[in-house]
């Protein structure tokens, strides 16, 4: 008990001074705050532009991906009347037309978030 | 809990803290502030997870603070012993720089967790209980650290007193 007094009596007069005011200290403490909300509201504005982003490309994507889609049956005809008769491999003009589809629909979806997040990072 | 809110429990407690900090830090009081700044925008930016019924505002930011006190200490390499204490710089008054270099090169020499429990302790007045919460140990083991930091403190304060 003797020796927990003695520490004790040390630690009651220990009034250390600081470094800066409790003024200064404040002070700059708000500062960080007020730095840290503008990187977080930022963040956060970020974020949100990027998911508008990626929602405009996939409705851009699906919306091409439909037209085409829809064009398949009239894009395969034009493709099979300028087709070599020379040629003897066979070719399927359905997959042919369902692989350019895709491609065209991941292109168009990838150029519209491109353009959208461009958009976004001006402002 | 608000940021207005938050300020104001912080303009309470935070010469507390630095108190607490600075003896942790062994009378570094640059780095005390630096390790208080860094704990008061970690609060800040987790204030979501504290809870107001389960824990006192000032056990939860001393526990913060302490966290950050050991993350910093962990990222350190130690160039320096406790005796640089002794070249401090100090501030407009000598006398009172100088004035804790004892207590400053014994707290030096204590392991972290001795030196935080026994400040916790006898400086802010916490229970052991209290003192488990914001160190992460078991109440055993808080007290274990206690024996032992009041021991090594009072050997490394008063060698002749054995």
């Amino acid at each position: 008990m003797e020796e927990d007094d003695k520490i004790k009596d040390l630690f009651s007069n220990f009034q250390p001074e600081l470094s800066t005011s409790d003024g200064d200290f404040l002070a700059q403490l708000r500062r960080s705050m007020a730095a840290v909300e503008l990187v977080r509201r930022q963040h956060l504005a970020r974020r949100r532009d990027s998911r508008k982003a990626l929602a405009v490309a996939a409705l851009t994507g699906f919306a091409v991906g439909v037209i085409f889609t829809l064009l398949i049956p009239f894009v395969g005809d034009c493709i099979s009347t300028f087709s070599i008769s020379s040629v003897t491999v066979t070719i399927d003009y359905g997959i042919l037309c369902r692989f350019m589809a895709a491609t065209a629909s991941c292109l168009t979806a990838i150029n519209a978030c491109r353009l959208a997040l461009g958009k976004n990072f001006r402002r | 809990m608000d940021r207005g809110q938050f300020i104001s429990g912080v303009e309470g407690s935070q010469k507390a803290l630095r108190r607490f900090l600075m003896a942790l830090c062994c009378g570094d009081s640059q780095l005390a502030d630096d390790v208080a700044q860094e704990a008061l925008i970690k609060a800040y930016l987790s204030l979501g997870s504290f809870n107001s019924t389960e824990e006192k505002f000032n056990a939860w930011l001393f526990r913060i603070a302490h966290n950050t006190f050991l993350n910093m200490k962990r990222a350190q390499h130690p160039t320096v012993g406790y005796e640089a204490t002794a070249n401090l710089a100090g501030n407009d008054a000598p006398d009172a720089a100088f004035r804790y270099q004892a207590l400053y090169g014994a707290l030096g020499r204590l392991p972290a967790k001795e030196r935080a429990s026994v400040l916790l302790y006898y400086m802010e007045g916490y229970d052991i209980k209290e003192i488990s919460a914001i160190t992460g140990n078991s109440e055993d083991a808080v007290r274990q650290h206690l024996s032992r930091g009041r021991k090594h403190l009072r050997e490394l304060l008063d060698p002749t007193d054995k």
